[in-house]
């Protein structure tokens, strides 16, 4: 581990910077190019499914959810979602998890019951079965 | 807030069945094994669970000031605390490249397990020293951070604005710890909003004794008909809850004794039907940090 004192973050893997390079020339690698459409992907996942959300219909927005890690089913998930009115204002960003390449951070305004939340919200995305799906 | 252990008293509570009568005492321990190093001014070491190791430095850059380095399951978190000022950078991302990442219950989990081994094996409150203190706060911090929160924040804090201590409310029958033979000093709510409803709901409403008086399995006791239940409600009408060092800031009953409003509302929230890491106890999450890292103690 680096000494204390050293804690600003390193860009300096190896993917990273040949991507960055790669793409300042606009020639990016198959991994690059990868990398920017997963995130697109992903953000098309969580638009869709917050469009979807208030109607309830779990035919359309279970496609866009992975297991939830508490095993409940989707109409459970999504009842619990519209009782706090949680909606999507604004998405601010996403990115590849560093440490998993199948999941992508999407960084999210939410609000609930009508109101903001404090700080933007960190979504997980992952690839389930081949597709791209908001991780509840 | 709430014990970093919580997978390990959940199942132990599936035998405790209800328990009538006063709440008994209890206790918990970390699971794996932690090595510590004094030097001036800092503390390193490396605390190890089965196959995963947690690497972790901490010292002073400057007086007061603390520099603080977790390294675990690929994912390095750091801090620079200056609790005289109230103020403090947290970041977190992934060690070998520095690209982002989030917080994963399998993080939690192991912070968890380091935040109790600290708790074990370090001197309470000030005793511990600057560097080894505040890498207890910050770990106990961490291992409470809900997937939805990101890593990299900015956290303040001033006491009466950013954090109003309940202290009063810490202490029974005249003591901060021990029985309390009947004398509660309740405090009314600790309150949180969720799906359930805001916080003038009153099923989201908790009457609490606050503080280091009892515990069953590492978790609380609610009132169900006359009796003492180890466990906790899921929103039921205002229950009164005693145990777990309630309102404490930490997991449990940390080595710290700072007992704030924040801490206590995301104990409301947590121990209350919602997961640790529940996205509906975000906000109390986000408002009880800067009481963990900058409260002082209550005794």
């Amino acid at each position: 581990m680096r000494s204390p004192g050293s804690h600003l973050r390193t860009l300096a893997g190896p993917l990273p910077a040949a991507c960055a390079v790669l793409l300042a020339l606009a020639s990016g690698t198959s991994a690059c190019r990868s990398t920017a459409t997963d995130a697109d992907a992903a953000v098309g996942v969580v638009q869709r499914f917050f469009a979807a959300l208030p109607a309830a219909d779990c035919g359309a927005l279970g496609p866009l959810l992975a297991p939830d890690t508490q095993g409940r089913p989707c109409d459970e998930v999504v009842a619990e979602m519209n009782a706090h009115e949680l909606r999507l204002l604004e998405i601010a960003s996403a990115v590849p998890d560093g440490r998993d390449r199948d999941a992508i951070l999407v960084r999210a305004q939410l609000s609930q019951d009508g109101k903001p939340l404090k700080q933007p919200a960190v979504l997980r995305v992952v690839r389930h079965d081949g597709a791209w799906r908001l991780r509840p | 807030m709430r014990n970093a252990i919580a997978v390990v008293a959940a199942v132990a509570c599936f035998a405790c069945g209800t328990e009538q009568g006063t709440p008994t005492d209890g206790t918990s321990s970390a699971q794996g094994a932690l090595q510590l190093a004094w030097e001036d001014a800092a503390v390193r070491g490396t605390y190890a669970e089965d196959e995963d190791v947690v690497r972790f430095a901490s010292r002073e850059v400057e007086p007061g000031v603390f520099d603080i380095e977790v390294e675990l399951q690929g994912l390095t978190l750091t801090a620079v605390l200056d609790p005289e000022n109230g103020a403090s950078a947290l970041d977190g991302f992934t060690t070998e490249t520095g690209e982002d990442t989030q917080m994963l219950e399998g993080d939690r989990a192991l912070l968890g397990g380091l935040y109790a081994a600290l708790n074990a094996e370090l001197p309470a409150g000030a005793e511990a020293g600057g560097p080894a203190r505040y890498l207890r706060r910050a770990v106990g911090l961490w291992a409470q951070n809900p997937d939805s929160v990101d890593l990299p924040r900015v956290v303040m804090g001033e006491e009466g604005r950013g954090y109003t201590m309940l202290c009063s409310y810490a202490k029974c029958n005249g003591s901060w710890t021990g029985t309390c033979n009947g004398y509660y000093n309740w405090y009314s709510y600790a309150k949180h909003d969720c799906n359930k409803g805001g916080f003038s709901y009153t099923g989201n409403q908790q009457i609490a004794q606050l503080g280091d008086h009892y515990s069953c399995s590492g978790d609380e006791y609610y009132m169900s008909n006359g009796a003492w239940v180890c466990g906790e409600p899921d929103h039921w009408v205002r229950p009164k809850v005693v145990g777990n060092c309630f309102g404490r800031c930490g997991g449990g009953c940390g080595g710290d004794t700072q007992y704030t409003l924040d801490a206590t509302n995301h104990d409301g929230c947590v121990r209350n039907g919602h997961a640790l890491a529940s996205a509906y106890c975000d906000d109390q999450f986000v408002s009880a940090s800067d009481d963990e890292l900058y409260a002082p103690d209550c005794y």
